[in-house]
């Protein structure tokens, strides 16, 4: 509970934060999330970058929301993050209530993805997950 | 219960009721989907009873199937059933009956006779692999090895097990996720259902109880968690529940199969068996993911239908248990009785044995299933336990006006004795009296595999029985399935017709009947 607590809180503030996220998408020298898989003009798409094994899903170092207009594809620049290496996630808030909702058994009903090659089954992990950060050249995929 | 955190390791276990699975390298050795392909090839080639095991290849429709003796004219509506029907893509085979995406067959019966369409279900599970042109995610007892992602149960949904028409809506039902419904007049699929907002890939059974007012019943399970629905006779959800099981999940709730409702209670046996999806990931199958705990007891879990958190378990000694027949309450000196039949196995070798060995066309005994009653008793917390043991039975059935009452019959397939090249599948038709133990038998003969039958009452009647008993049975010798019709209260005299389709069908697990009195 304690963890959901904070992921609740993380994702709050990511709310406050989308109108700066937004602005900093232009930004031209940082590493740049190419998000793909949306489902257009539905909800907001919800990032939080980790990085590292012992912080991931628990305290995310950059949170971003954007409303997903009509593409099914977004990019976000993510900034001033000091790291060699981060691990992305990311929801479609389909609702708008600023979390992932799961059913009774704990199961995500709306769409997530992660950066790196997530395991087809099941919660993505670090290790499956983290992918190269400073002087990310090609931009780093969230396939939903 | 539990609110989960965003993708926590607990969710991924919560997919299937599993631990965190890892796709590890298929031990080499074993026995592959590819092995089990060639294997069955050859032993079908050589034994016309494991046609039905080919699996269909299309859907199938036939606007006038011949009939065959003289069809009762007030024998009208339509007749679903469903089960495990494509078995194999690209050079892979599955490993376990269990797994083939389900297809759903409807016998219409009107003014101008009979007609059938069989339409697969149109799951994300098969779609993705229509296009793929191979299988793309793990099954129930095949280790395939993921291609796509697995968001839910859904995802490897197949439809499978059973098929219903309620309130005009058509749900082809599995184990462990949502239903599917599908359009009644096309079998076209619609989608998964989802009873209620936030309530998206939840475990909706397959065997939900419609009682004689209308209202459907069902439960769904994942390992603990425990769900019921209640959905009234308009086809709107009433009520669901939200309970947890008082049972060891080392040893129990890899299979809550079927249940029984009577006015006032919901039962449901919960078999000592673990489904292990781990194990499955790494190539395993058969024995080694199926575990029946030969040590355990069987539980029956008894909970008032308005209120299932006062559940009580009575425990009965080791057997598995797919199916019940029905149960009834009625008051005793001591207190509340229930009273259900069921099929229990001592001796079960069908799930991790007899069903995995058919896929490779080889025959195994699957150990005998027989036909009890349990009385329950709710003061003393007390059980009885009688045993029919004249036969192999399954698939039990009974007449839809008495589903929780005191019912007087149940309907099985039966078995008798042995068919060296067809000892998986039934070879005649009872009715027994529950009370006495007598039964009624057809015997098909040689050449047919019966499978479930299903008491239809006359339109008009209310005596027990008084009506049809109609099912399927695939011919070997003429590569062909039928649906036969008995009159309910003579069935030794044999059918009273059979309509043949000019095509076989896969075997199929389970379905059901709707009448329909205004003929257009
Ligand atoms: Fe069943």
């Amino acid at each position: 509970m304690k963890t959901f607590a904070f992921v609740l809180s993380a994702i709050a503030v990511l709310a406050l934060t989308a109108t700066d996220v937004k602005a900093q998408s232009a930004a031209s020298d940082c590493p740049v999330l190419q998000v793909t898989g949306l489902k257009p003009d539905s909800g907001m798409l919800m990032l939080a970058v980790y990085d590292s094994r012992e912080s991931f899903f628990k305290k995310p170092v950059w949170v971003g929301g954007q409303p997903v207009g009509a593409s099914s594809t977004m990019q976000v620049s993510v900034c001033n993050v000091s790291a060699d290496e981060i691990a992305v996630t990311a929801f479609q808030d389909m609702n708008g209530n600023q979390k992932l909702d799961t059913n009774p058994l704990g199961i995500p009903t709306e769409p997530y993805a992660a950066s790196g090659k997530p395991s087809m089954f099941g919660a993505p992990t670090w290790n499956d997950t983290k992918v190269a950060y400073k002087g990310a050249t090609a931009p780093i995929a969230i396939k939903f | 219960m539990n609110r989960r955190s965003f993708l926590s390791s607990a969710t991924s276990a919560a997919l299937i009721g599993a631990g965190g699975l890892s796709f590890l390298t298929r031990d080499a050795e074993a026995n592959t989907p590819s092995i089990f392909k060639s294997e069955f090839a050859a032993a079908a080639a050589n034994n016309p009873y494991l046609t039905p095991y080919r699996g269909a290849t299309s859907d199938l429709y036939c606007e006038a199937l011949t009939i065959e003796g003289k069809l009762p004219a007030a024998l009208r509506g339509r007749f679903y059933r469903n089960g495990p029907s494509k078995f194999e893509r690209g050079s892979e085979r599955y490993q376990h009956w269990f797994d083939g995406d389900g297809m759903v067959q409807q016998f219409s019966f009107s003014d101008k006779g009979v007609s059938h369409r069989g339409r697969f279900v149109n799951t994300n599970k098969f779609k993705a692999e229509a296009e793929a042109g191979e299988f793309v995610v793990p099954a129930f007892g095949t280790g395939i090895r993921p291609k796509q992602r697995i968001t839910g149960p859904d995802s490897m949904n197949t439809a499978n097990t059973n098929a219903i028409e309620h309130a005009g809506r058509v749900f082809a039902m599995w184990e462990g996720g949502s239903a599917f419904e599908m359009d009644r007049d096309t079998l076209e699929t619609k989608g998964a259902v989802t009873w209620k907002p936030g309530w998206e890939q939840m475990p909706f059974s397959a065997h939900p109880k419609l009682d004689p007012q209308g209202n459907l019943w069902n439960f769904g399970s994942a390992g603990n968690a425990f769900f019921v629905y209640h959905i009234d006779p308009t086809g709107k959800l009433a009520n669901t529940q939200i309970a947890k099981l008082p049972i060891d999940r080392k040893t129990y709730g890899g299979m809550n199969h079927d249940m029984a409702v009577t006015e006032r209670f919901i039962i449901v046996p919960m078999p000592p068996v673990t489904i292990h999806f781990d194990l499955i990931a790494q190539g395993k199958f058969g024995a080694e993911a199926a575990k029946v705990h030969k040590d355990a007891p069987l539980k029956i879990w008894v909970a008032p239908k308005d209120d299932v958190s006062k559940a009580q378990i009575f425990e009965l000694p080791h057997e598995m248990v797919f199916h019940v027949g029905n149960a009834y309450e009625r008051t005793s000196a001591s207190g509340t009785e229930i009273v259900m039949n069921y099929v229990g196995s001592r001796n079960d070798n069908f799930l991790a044995g007899a069903a995995v060995a058919i896929m490779r066309g080889a025959l195994e005994n699957a150990g005998e299933s027989q036909m009890r009653t349990v009385t329950m008793n709710l003061a003393t917390g007390k059980a009885s336990l009688t045993t029919f043991d004249d036969g192999s039975e399954e698939f039990p059935r009974l007449d839809p006006r008495f589903i929780g009452k005191a019912a007087k019959h149940v309907v099985t397939p039966t078995s008798w004795r042995k068919r060296p090249n067809a000892d998986f599948g039934f070879h005649a038709l009872q009715v027994r009296d529950v009370e006495s133990g007598k039964t009624t038998r057809f015997d098909y003969g040689d050449d047919f595999i019966v499978e479930e039958h299903l008491v239809i009452a006359r339109p008009g009647s209310t005596r027990e029985l008084d009506g049809w008993i109609i099912g399927t049975a695939f011919n070997a010798k003429q590569q062909k399935t039928c649906v036969s019709v008995f009159d309910a209260q003579n069935i030794a005299n044999g059918p009273v017709a059979r309509v043949w389709l000019p095509y076989w069908l896969p075997l199929g697990f389970h379905g059901n009947f709707t009448p329909i009195q205004n003929q257009t």
